[in-house]
């Protein structure tokens, strides 16, 4: 990252806190806004509020507790005992210490447990705790860390995870007799995606905690018993004393064995009947409540799939012409002999910008309300358009719950031909806030419509 | 074995010493950023400014005695989440941008909270520079009427002045665009 760039967030982010200090001081009658942050001692509620309000967590502790970041119902089902904690001791391994050159530095014991995971439809989420000696690395240095050539298998020896090369899972397949062929991923070799960040450092004992949320999309976690996770290395990531980012790895051999729970087996669902809705052409075919969420389809027929105008598509040169910033890609793929590409990249803001002061504003904001027809995601496009709630759950408490917000959930969003949309969503109600009778509220072009559900006995 | 991270070593005076902080932490945003998704740098920057505004907002309460990576991670992690879960849910639509040139990469998630903002500064940077500096120094650094007139020879009453008719203008332009400061 350049000096350039750090200048840039320096300069928004002073706008942007004194826009925020500014708003604050015309609202507050009491202007007392200088509050010492020292005379605060100790953690009371927060609301991370985006200046207009935002609501991502409940309270800070529930913040920092919220290990696995995957949202309200995962969180409720973890507060409702959801989760399984293990027991058990580090499994340690003497590592051999090299360099991005390849060079062996030295020698270091590395122990790795799982303090605890969870199993629903489509998530499996895994809380590691990784101890690491002094004589490698103190831990605060460690910017990023993975585990590298790592199998995750169940007790039916079906591939939950991997990340590893294709001579690596071949030798695998072939010492357990398996007759899996590399990335040829079928209902037992499952096509999981894996979201993975470091959670918290321990400095006292050197341990880092990391979570690894790995995830599937429209297809379910099959019904494991056994967890076998195996990996042989560790990549770091460590800054230097002059805040250089270097990469080393620790080569080892790690097992790690789980037990699945029943209720992480059995994984089971609360369905209910459609009593009413306000709209004749929605045709509701799924409602279901699970551990961790709400799951609800509807297939909308009666409704426009719009045409990409002409002229926009027109646009698209003069906006890649005016706002377009050439950058180098290291994505393009993963191989080390890969050259970088240039990338032409156009950000979103300055997508949308262009559009407000076109005199292609009311063709951008039709075609865009048409093609995103369900809820506020058009918003995203077209930021100028009066804001909504969106869609969401209401049960007889009074109790709201909206769209989740993370990778691992059935969702589809899409036409099916040019006058029926398919929309699967999940909310964050979950089984422990079900009431007998709830109320979905879906926004079709910006107005809501009511769906009265009731549970199924 | 020191504990550089904690919150405490980042305070200056009775706020969060936030220049230190974006020297301190935006490289290892930035990294964590750019490998969750492709987005455009700009969309990075953003992303990372959006992280120091929250944690400004929250400072009173911060655990002092926790690192302040710890919090940041968790705020940036969610700020992905919110723009990559909307990018993964509708990727097979976004046809307006198939062409491999042009790619829209991230969306953001704040710009419902952003639009007065932007508004804000897209007026501040209108108005005299001398009076901007003096609206920044208020606002930004907290500083206080006298603190701010000392340090630019000016009376206090020209500071009060300055901020009335900063204030008074932008109230005004916002309201004639439709805008409103409350809430």
């Amino acid at each position: 990252m350049d000096r350039d760039s750090i200048e840039r967030i320096r300069q928004m982010t002073k706008d942007k806190i004194t826009v925020s200090n500014f708003q604050k001081d015309q609202n507050m009658s009491n202007k007392n806004r200088r509050l010492s942050i020292r005379k605060i001692a100790s953690v009371a509620c927060i609301c991370l509020v985006l200046t207009s309000g935002i609501v991502f967590a409940k309270d800070i502790e529930e913040f920092i507790r919220e290990k696995f970041h995957l949202g309200n119902g995962v969180q409720t089902a973890i507060n409702n005992g959801y989760i399984e904690e293990v027991k058990s001791d580090y499994n340690m391994s003497e590592c051999k210490i090299i360099d991005s050159n390849g060079n062996h530095l030295n020698n270091s014991d590395i122990g790795i447990k799982v303090d605890n995971f969870f199993i629903d439809n489509y998530n499996f989420s895994i809380d590691y705790n990784v101890k690491l000696d002094t004589s490698f690395v103190n831990v605060d240095k460690i910017n990023n860390l993975r585990l590298g050539d790592i199998i995750i298998t169940d007790n039916e020896n079906r591939i939950i995870y991997t990340e590893t090369n294709k001579e690596n899972f071949e030798k695998f397949c072939d010492n357990k007799k398996l007759k899996y062929k590399y990335l040829e991923f079928n209902e037992a070799y499952l096509n999981t995606g894996l979201n993975n960040f470091i959670q918290d450092f321990n400095d006292s004992e050197n341990i880092i905690n990391l979570i690894y949320n790995i995830y599937l999309e429209n297809e379910e976690f099959p019904k494991s018993e056994k967890i076998n996770i195996c990996f042989e290395k560790i990549e770091f990531e460590i800054k230097d004393t002059n805040g250089d980012l270097n990469k080393f790895i620790a080569l080892g051999n790690w097992n790690i064995n789980l037990e699945v729970p029943q209720k992480m087996i059995n994984r089971e669902e609360q369905e209910y009947e459609v009593v009413s809705c306000e709209n004749e052409n929605f045709e509701v075919y799924a409602t279901k409540a699970t551990d961790t969420g709400f799951e609800l389809g509807i297939m909308i027929s009666n409704i426009e799939k719009p045409t990409y105008p002409k002229e926009l598509d027109e646009q698209k040169k003069e906006i890649y012409k005016n706002y377009s910033k050439v950058h180098k890609s290291n994505t393009i793929n993963n191989n080390s002999n890969a050259k970088s590409l240039a990338v032409a990249t156009v950000s979103s803001k300055d997508i949308t910008q262009y559009y407000e002061n076109s005199p292609f504003k009311s063709m951008y904001e039709d075609y865009y309300t048409k093609q995103y027809p369900i809820g506020n995601v058009r918003e995203n496009f077209i930021y100028w358009f009066p804001k909504t709630d969106g869609n969401y759950i209401i049960n007889s408490n009074g109790d709201k719950f909206f769209v989740t917000s993370y990778v691992g959930t059935k969702a589809k969003y899409s036409f099916i031909d040019e006058n029926k949309f398919d929309y699967y969503t999940t909310f964050d109600m979950t089984k422990y806030d079900l009431t007998e009778n709830v109320t979905a509220v879906i926004e079709l072009y910006g107005e809501p419509v009511k769906i009265e559900l009731e549970k199924i006995k | 074995m020191k504990n550089e991270n904690v919150i405490y070593m980042y305070i200056k005076g009775d706020v969060l010493d936030i220049d230190k902080i974006i020297d301190d932490f935006s490289g290892y945003l930035y990294t964590i950023i750019q490998n969750a998704g492709s987005f455009a740098k700009e969309d990075i920057e953003e992303i990372i400014s959006d992280t120091y505004l929250i944690l400004w907002n929250n400072q009173y309460k911060l655990d002092l005695d926790k690192k302040l990576s710890s919090y940041l991670v968790g705020i940036v992690k969610n700020l992905i989440k919110q723009k990559y879960k909307v990018f993964n849910n509708n990727y097979e639509n976004i046809e307006s941008y198939e062409d491999i040139l042009v790619t829209n990469e991230g969306l953001d998630v704040v710009i419902e909270n952003n639009e007065v903002n932007r508004k804000i500064i897209e007026l501040l940077n209108k108005i005299k520079q001398d009076d901007k500096e003096i609206f920044y120094e208020y606002y930004f650094y907290s500083r206080k009427i006298k603190e701010i007139a000392i340090e630019n020879n000016i009376s206090e009453s020209k500071v009060k002045i300055i901020l009335h008719r900063t204030r008074k203008k932008l109230r005004k332009e916002l309201l004639k665009g439709g805008y409103s400061l409350n809430g």
